[in-house]
């Protein structure tokens, strides 16, 4: 199983925005790039553990921040 | 030298400018927003930053909307053509600089009707009319300083349902912009005057109630599969490899000034100009064009002096006394038409916010010393 996943944003606007909100509520992660079988763009996405994704998704929702889906 | 041609572009800027420009070219000069490596990413977090830093200094709800151009010129282009079409109105000023007058113009060509009138409420109020679908106007003429009342101007047009776009080359930096309390549906910046970055930097931010069409095409990094461009700012509008180095110097001149505090640099430059116009009112044949009360203007101060060739005293004052000013037409000739300057135009002198009372002192001396000789070679 999976230890992390990934969040994919529209833009690398809302990625910043994204890493900028996980990282000020303390919760780890790491920008990479959009794994090909998610995304044919070649932006960026955020990875961060399995077990933190209820956190994250109260971050995101707090700051109104729209993300377009985790992997 | 003593540098006072501010309004062209600012000198110098703060010693951070320098330094961050230096930094992110020698070690961070990948391209933002492509690649995943490490590089890439600092890239492409510097462009974030200064975006996130223009916000906070004009007090911009969603800095995704603040869109990166290569000066104030390339923003209101892209205001302009990308939102008004053949058939439209547009309401302008007639002090406009030749940026927003030759896009307009281009435009008047296949359809557009524009009108000019003078930077006054009331003057907008008795243009707008139905058809009108953008109203133009500069927060501060380049060529006398004088800033308008765009508060009310806003109102009026908003009250008719018509957007306003706000030209700040004058006044971003050196006057406070608050566009959440103003409602500035479009606001245009160069990034190389007031706000300390390099030249070949500058932003248009478009409120979210705002569809501008891009008017540049070509790879953003995102939906790479759709031969469209992208339907989400900033990325429908910033084709192309940003200018990552130049919006790094732009974000630090923008920090200078959030830690420095527009008013303080507001205040010191008002005090300038107050001591300049000051000197200059006194010296005999010299003319002043535009509000006397250093309140109600810009850093810029517009004078010609009787028999004199405005290119003439710019050039003494730059070989003889190594002052520098900008002289002519200012690129805004309507605005000279106005003032009854055109077409020899006049002498600008425009302090920023590293000037002292001392480079005024002596600007003024200069002035007095190319006045007294030719009264004597005439006597």
């Amino acid at each position: 199983m999976n230890t992390t996943c990934i969040y994919v944003f529209k833009s690398t606007y809302l990625t910043f925005r994204a890493e900028k909100a996980f990282k000020s509520a303390g919760i780890s992660c790491a920008l990479v790039t959009k794994p090909r079988h998610i995304s044919s763009d070649c932006g960026l996405a955020v990875r961060i553990a399995n077990d933190k994704r209820d956190d994250a998704g109260s971050v995101l929702a707090q700051q109104s921040i729209p993300c377009l889906g985790i992997w | 030298m003593i540098y006072l041609d501010n309004a062209a572009t600012s000198h110098p800027k703060p010693p951070s400018v320098y330094k961050r420009v230096d930094a992110v070219l020698r070690n961070c000069s990948a391209n933002p927003g492509r690649s995943g490596h490490a590089m890439a990413i600092e890239a492409a977090r510097i462009i974030f930053q200064t975006r996130e830093s223009i916000a906070t200094l004009f007090r911009i709800h969603d800095p995704d909307r603040i869109v990166f151009t290569s000066n104030a010129t390339g923003a209101l282009n892209l205001a302009i053509l990308g939102l008004l079409k053949p058939g439209d109105h547009c309401v302008t000023s007639n002090v406009e600089h030749n940026s927003v007058v030759r896009p307009l113009h281009a435009l008047s060509q296949i359809g557009l009707t524009v009108s000019r009138v003078a930077p006054t409420p009331q003057a907008f109020a008795d243009a707008i009319c139905g058809r009108t679908r953008l109203v133009v106007i500069t927060h501060a003429s380049n060529v006398i300083g004088a800033i308008t009342p765009i508060a009310e101007i806003i109102a009026i047009a908003h009250a008719r349902g018509v957007p306003v776009l706000v030209d700040a080359a004058q006044t971003a930096g050196s006057v406070p912009i608050d566009v959440a309390s103003l409602g500035v549906d479009l606001l245009a910046c160069p990034g190389h005057k007031g706000l300390f970055g390099p030249q070949g930097t500058g932003f248009l931010y478009i409120a979210p109630h705002i569809d501008v069409e891009p008017i540049l095409f070509g790879g953003t990094g995102s939906r790479s599969d759709l031969e469209d461009m992208p339907d989400f700012a900033p990325d429908r509008y910033e084709a192309g490899t940003l200018n990552t180095p130049g919006i790094a110097g732009l974000g630090a001149g923008v920090e200078f000034l959030i830690d420095r505090g527009i008013e303080n640099v507001r205040a010191h430059e008002t005090a300038l100009l107050h001591q300049l116009m000051d000197g200059l009112a006194a010296i005999d044949g010299v003319r002043i064009y535009g509000p006397l009360d250093p309140n109600r203007k810009t850093g810029v101060v517009l004078f010609t002096i009787d028999g004199i060739d405005p290119a003439e005293i710019g050039d003494q004052l730059d070989s003889e006394f190594g002052i520098a000013v900008r002289v002519g037409l200012h690129c805004a000739p309507q605005a000279h038409r106005a003032l009854g300057t055109f077409p020899e135009g006049g002498v600008r002198i425009s302090p920023g916010c590293f000037n002292t009372a001392d480079d005024i002192q002596q600007a003024v001396g200069a002035v007095r010393q190319i006045v007294k000789r030719r009264s004597a070679v005439l006597a």
